[in-house]
């Protein structure tokens, strides 16, 4: 498998299986070995996604739809390098910046501007290059004021614009973003939104999931749905969207729910 | 690709905040703070001092300082090895959420306890010179000492902390475990109370060489034998390389499993 230069992402026969424990048997020795070792253990497997192929062309606006449990998350997370697929192939010529849940890596009892350092090197930059933002992290978020606080003092509104302001000032060329849309009040999510579409004009990658369709009809080129692990539609934004709200309403999407207990303990 | 261990020497502003986060989060919820840590040996060697200098009447010279030698290095290591295990399921959102050189998580906490240790330090030297201890020129074999205790204390984290994540049982095994290796270590006694048939098994325990060669450069001032450094340098060396690798093989499950 090899990409073309304009593919900045190419996932082929994608699979995620998780094995589900045994703990009664107590085989605490028995199981450790055989990870180490790399030995199969005869155990039932979940699969959270089967056999998941698509590529992203650079520049390319990509949003990911799908009940909970339908493995969007998760391939999200293989894609980020978090998780690791159990076969197929999974290649990123990019430099990302994630932001799967915001304000991930956050810590409670440091000041937002130190935590605006924590979050910048964890997305990979230095602490100079975070010196340097710093200005503009803070007056994206809007936390002038609050800044010098503990982040335990925020709002659950507020540490999510922090997380997002970080994420959306790293250098990157390709953005992974989950459910980052719903952060915030209304003036927020749509500076949020506007960010993200001059992200779009400037020639960026995304990849969104979202629970939330209406920005995705906005800010994608082509939604991928997805639903038990598997494909089951991809194409242009609004026509995509357009099918899977339908369904949603009609209820047929629920049937994924038990599939995922796996992907609810994810989010 | 989810596998990044080989990042760990390139991020080094990353481990600085992460060591930054540890400290101050520490510091920033308890009233005396810096205190605390200072408390436990302190309150050690004074239970020590007691019941071997006075009760069992162990005769070695300088006592105290005999004693607190030790103790510091050791709370070092038994503190580093508690906060390395449980540390990648208390950071499950660095662990889950975002990609970084896992390694940094049980790193950071160890770099943290390193702190602890070097200002403990001072106390230390401020016992001997109230107890009129002459400072040995073997003082400057210190920082390698120190460095081989790091060694061997970030193989040992290294693999509590990937085990800890698979089986939680390693966090309830370690207390109990680190009191009856803490018997183990000549901390309240010197090696030589140790039967000579005995100590080349003795000295399997990487701790046991590391806690002597502390008390040789700072307070005995006369050098330890060729074997002592020797089973120090091969245990801590075996120990980190296992540890290494263990992490390594196991990191890509990490997020299946916290």
């Amino acid at each position: 498998m090899r990409s073309r230069d304009d593919e900045i992402v190419v996932v082929e026969g994608l699979s995620k299986s998780y094995r589900v424990r045994n703990l009664e048997r107590q085989a605490m020795v028995e199981n450790l070995l055989r990870w180490i070792l790399g030995i199969d253990a005869r155990r039932k497997k979940i699969y959270a996604l089967n056999n998941v192929s698509f590529r992203v062309a650079r520049g390319e606006s990509l949003g990911i739809v799908g009940s909970n449990g339908s493995g969007k998350s998760t391939l999200l997370k293989i894609i980020a390098g978090i998780a690791a697929p159990s076969s197929g192939k999974v290649e990123v010529q990019a430099r990302v910046s994630t932001q799967l849940a915001l304000g991930s890596g956050f810590h409670p009892f440091l000041t937002g501007r130190e935590n605006i350092f924590l979050q910048g090197s964890i997305l990979g930059m230095t602490n100079r290059q975070i010196r340097a933002l710093m200005p503009a992290i803070i007056e994206f978020a809007g936390l002038e004021d609050a800044v010098d606080r503990q982040l335990w003092t925020y709002s659950h509104g507020m540490t999510s614009r922090l997380g997002f302001a970080v994420a959306v000032h790293v250098p990157f060329e390709l953005l992974l973003l989950d459910e980052a849309l719903g952060a915030g009040d209304h003036a927020f999510r749509d500076r949020c939104a506007q960010r993200l579409e001059s992200f779009r004009a400037a020639g960026a990658t995304m990849i969104i999931v979202s629970h939330g369709s209406e920005n995705l009809r906005l800010l994608c080129d082509r939604v991928m749905w997805m639903d038990h692990g598997e494909i089951r539609a991809v194409g242009p934004a609004v026509e995509i969207v357009d099918r899977y709200e339908e369904a949603v309403e009609s209820g047929a999407p629920l049937r994924g729910e038990f599939h995922g207990t796996r992907g609810a303990q994810i989010l | 690709m989810a596998s990044s261990f080989s990042e760990t020497f390139t991020r080094p502003d990353l481990l600085r905040n992460l060591v930054w986060a540890e400290l101050t989060a520490r510091y920033k919820t308890t009233a005396f703070g810096v205190l605390w840590f200072i408390v436990n040996p302190m309150l050690m060697m004074g239970i020590l001092v007691l019941i071997f200098g006075r009760i069992v009447n162990l005769d070695i010279p300088n006592y105290p300082a005999f004693v607190l030698s030790a103790l510091l290095p050791w709370t070092f290591f038994s503190m580093g090895m508690t906060n390395a295990a449980t540390s990648l399921s208390r950071a499950a959102g660095l662990v889950k959420r975002v990609r970084i050189p896992r390694a940094f998580v049980p790193l950071s906490a160890l770099v943290a306890e390193l702190v602890h240790f070097l200002i403990s330090l001072v106390m230390l030297f401020a016992l001997m010179a109230l107890m009129h201890v002459r400072v040995s020129p073997l003082i400057v074999f210190l920082p390698v000492i120190i460095v081989l205790e790091m060694a061997f204390l970030i193989g040992a984290g290294l693999l509590v902390a990937s085990l800890n994540v698979l089986y939680r049982d390693v966090e309830h095994i370690l207390s109990p475990g680190l009191q009856a290796l803490f018997y183990f270590t000549p901390t309240f006694y010197p090696l030589s109370y140790v039967p000579k048939p005995w100590v080349r098994w003795y000295l399997m325990n990487p701790m046991a060489g590391i806690i002597e060669l502390y008390r040789n450069t700072l307070v005995a001032g006369w050098p330890a034998s060729k074997m002592v450094v020797e089973m120090a340098l091969i245990t801590s060396m075996v120990t980190l390389v296992a540890g290494i690798v263990i992490f390594r093989r196991l990191e890509p499950h990490f997020d299946d499993y916290i």
